[in-house]
């Protein structure tokens, strides 16, 4: 008997303690919320001046029209893009296997012969009497 | 007792054998440390070529030696130098006496950008930098290196000339290199930087390259010096007016830049080898795209006069049309109505071909002629594709050019244009007229895509000339025969004055708002990137030299 009051008592008190401090938490985000309020950018005191300038009728079919023609510039600017952006990809992409396949058939041989060295050292050059000294100038 | 004795003798010995091997490591080491420095030491005076005296003089002329120019023209310590121990082997004339090693030519190879290159410079503190047999040989091995390894071959000039002491062998040396410049034409490039004179025969192996830059005031190039000349034919004539190199930049058309200085022509050599492929068989190099493909500059719409006879800069189309600060015109003062050089479109290297309205109304001569066909032919060599803009009203008329062989030159330019297979593109800015028409890259000497503007000609002659000629006979017989020519010359500027006659008939493939010619120009690059194309077997052309 004595073990089903304690346990009463126990969720008595638990519960307590809950709604206790859900409340709590309620008058946390109460406070927040009206210290941190979002505040309108437009003062209260401009808006009768504006609506009696400008219908709200007028006014919506304005914005309605900008917020079209932006959209429109945006689609039209993004198609561009897209259509634009393949040009010149093939050229980064350098030459393919067609002009590598063409290339190999036309390659050069080697066409000179092996380096040779020169004749045996201590060369006399014929008929070198002949030539005058000096260097040409 | 006898362990202990045992044990001494042991380690005694063990030390004798210690010393002995640390006596023989030191001989060794010594020994390798001499060979070494003695090594060191050649090196040091191979860096002296002719001598200090030799070398004060060089730069007392404003000239750098041979190696200061190498390490000015290469890539910082990617120079490595080959038979740098070469010396010649010849006796007459005290030459026994005269013997340096490497000789008068620091030959090697190195990088430029990062991309190898041969080179090799005459020295000029050696025996003048004369050439000599030994002198053939090294070029000659350094240009076996570049074309086995695909890579270009740069010269750099500054001799008196053959050396004569060595007689034939000097002259069998150079016939080894103008036929090792002639193998190596159209498979790798050669370029000849001319520092200092170059005379008589030797001029053929720079005249035999891709590519010859002279810098002003200190090189010369001539066969047959001033002295010679007033002897044979009484001329007077001054080294520079002879073969400077204003005159055979903008005369002869030998040298195809002229630099302000050496290093205004390393730069240049540089600048022009960061446009070329290393050899034949590789495209040239690209670089990273910096330029909008779209972009479409305005100024093009108005840029060309819509009346025929007002002038206007092509190389303003072309700088407006091809990638920003990419044009590097090759022979600029030569032949100025036409234009050629190297430019980028999206990053590829491409070869631009022109007339100059502003010169001559962009009429076709004889340099003109031979100025273009060379071009044409190295881009075709080299994978470069060929832009062609053309503006002109056809060949310079007159008894010096018709005697001169202008049909010969001219000719010169439809069988380059013919035989190219690169990707050949053509935009017709306004005057395309008769012979001119036919040779400048048209559809029918196999130019893949033409494209005119609106305010393309293309006609047999312009309309003033073909009204006359058409209707001189009834023209005597009119009343009015002025009210009548101008009805006529309207009527036949309204038919072939204007590109849409060519267009319906397909001389032409497109007509163009002359703005984006540079998107259809970057496209049609890009269709044409694989273009094969295969000549009719044969061993070789016979080109109207």
């Amino acid at each position: 008997m004595n073990e089903l009051a304690l346990g009463i008592n126990l969720l008595v008190v638990g519960m307590t303690v809950l709604f206790l401090a859900m409340g709590l938490l309620i008058l946390v985000m109460i406070l927040l919320d009206r210290l941190f309020r979002t505040r309108k950018l437009v003062p209260d005191e401009q808006e009768p001046a504006e609506t009696e300038t400008v219908s709200r009728h007028a006014r919506d079919t304005a914005d309605e029209q900008v917020v079209a023609a932006i959209a429109l510039a945006l689609a039209h600017l993004r198609s561009l893009e897209i259509s634009r952006s393949g040009l010149g990809t093939a050229l980064e992409d350098g030459p393919g296997s067609w002009w590598s396949m063409g290339q190999a058939q036309q390659r050069p041989t080697s066409v000179h012969p092996p380096f040779k060295p020169s004749p045996p050292s201590q060369i006399s050059s014929p008929g070198a009497s002949d030539i005058p000294q000096g260097r040409r100038k | 007792m006898e362990a202990d004795v045992n044990a001494e003798a042991a380690a005694s010995s063990a030390a004798s054998g210690n010393s002995l091997q640390d006596e023989e490591h030191k001989q060794n080491t010594d020994g390798h440390q001499d060979l070494i420095s003695e090594l060191h030491e050649r090196r040091e005076k191979l860096k002296q070529g002719g001598g200090p005296k030799r070398i004060e003089a060089q730069h007392g002329k404003g000239k750098l030696t041979a190696r200061e120019r190498l390490s000015r023209l290469l890539d910082d310590g990617s120079f490595h130098e080959i038979d740098a121990y070469v010396t010649h082997r010849h006796t007459d004339f005290g030459m026994d006496e005269n013997r340096y090693p490497g000789d008068s030519v620091v030959v090697g190879f190195g990088k430029i950008d990062g991309r190898p290159v041969c080179v090799h410079a005459q020295d000029f503190t050696v025996l003048g930098g004369s050439f000599s047999e030994v002198q053939g040989q090294k070029v000659a091995k350094a240009m076996d290196l570049a074309l086995d390894s695909g890579v270009p071959v740069i010269g750099l000039n500054d001799s008196v000339g053959a050396r004569i002491q060595e007689g034939v062998y000097s002259l069998a040396a150079y016939s080894e290199l103008f036929w090792r410049n002639t193998q190596a034409s159209g498979v790798i490039p050669q370029i000849s930087v001319m520092l200092g004179p170059c005379a008589g025969g030797s001029v053929y192996s720079p005249g035999l390259t891709d590519f010859v830059i002279m810098t002003k005031g200190t090189s010369h190039m001539f066969i047959t010096g001033p002295e010679v000349i007033k002897t044979v034919t009484q001329e007077e004539v001054d080294l520079e007016t002879l073969g400077g190199a204003m005159a055979h930049s903008t005369v002869s058309g030998v040298a195809h830049f002229a630099a302000d200085d050496e290093d205004h022509a390393l730069d240049l050599t540089r600048t022009l080898l960061s446009y070329l492929p290393s050899n034949n068989a590789e495209p040239p190099p690209a670089v990273e795209p910096y330029d909008d493909p779209w972009r479409m500059d305005p100024e093009l719409n108005t840029l060309v006069p819509t009346d025929p006879s007002q002038a206007y800069s092509m190389k303003a189309v072309i700088r407006r049309v091809l990638d920003q600060g990419s044009f590097f015109e090759v022979h600029e003062f030569f032949a100025q109505n036409a234009i050629v050089g190297f430019a980028r479109l999206h990053g590829q290297v491409v070869g631009v071909v022109a007339q100059q309205p502003m010169i001559l109304a962009g009429v076709i001569d004889i340099d003109a002629a031979d100025k273009m066909a060379r071009f044409i032919r190295f881009c075709d060599a080299f994978n470069i594709p060929i832009i062609t803009f053309v503006d002109s009203p056809g060949f310079m008329p007159g008894l010096a050019q018709e005697h001169g062989g202008i049909i010969r030159h001219g000719a010169k330019i439809v069988y380059a244009y013919s035989e190219a297979t690169v990707p050949k593109l053509c935009i017709v800015t306004r005057k395309a007229y008769g012979g001119a028409y036919i040779v400048m890259s048209s559809k029918y000497i196999r130019t893949d895509l033409v494209f005119a503007w609106p305010t393309a000609e293309l006609a047999v002659m312009g309309a003033e000339g073909a009204v006359n000629i058409l209707y001189r006979k009834q023209l005597k017989t009119m009343e009015d025969p002025e009210a009548e020519r101008e009805r006529l010359v309207a009527e036949f500027r309204e038919k072939f004055s204007r590109p849409y006659a060519p267009a319906a008939s397909g001389h032409i493939d497109d007509i163009l708002v002359p703005a984006e010619t540079r998107p259809r120009l970057i496209a049609a690059l890009e269709l044409l990137r694989d273009k094969q194309v295969k000549l009719p077997p044969k061993k070789h052309g016979n080109m109207p030299l």
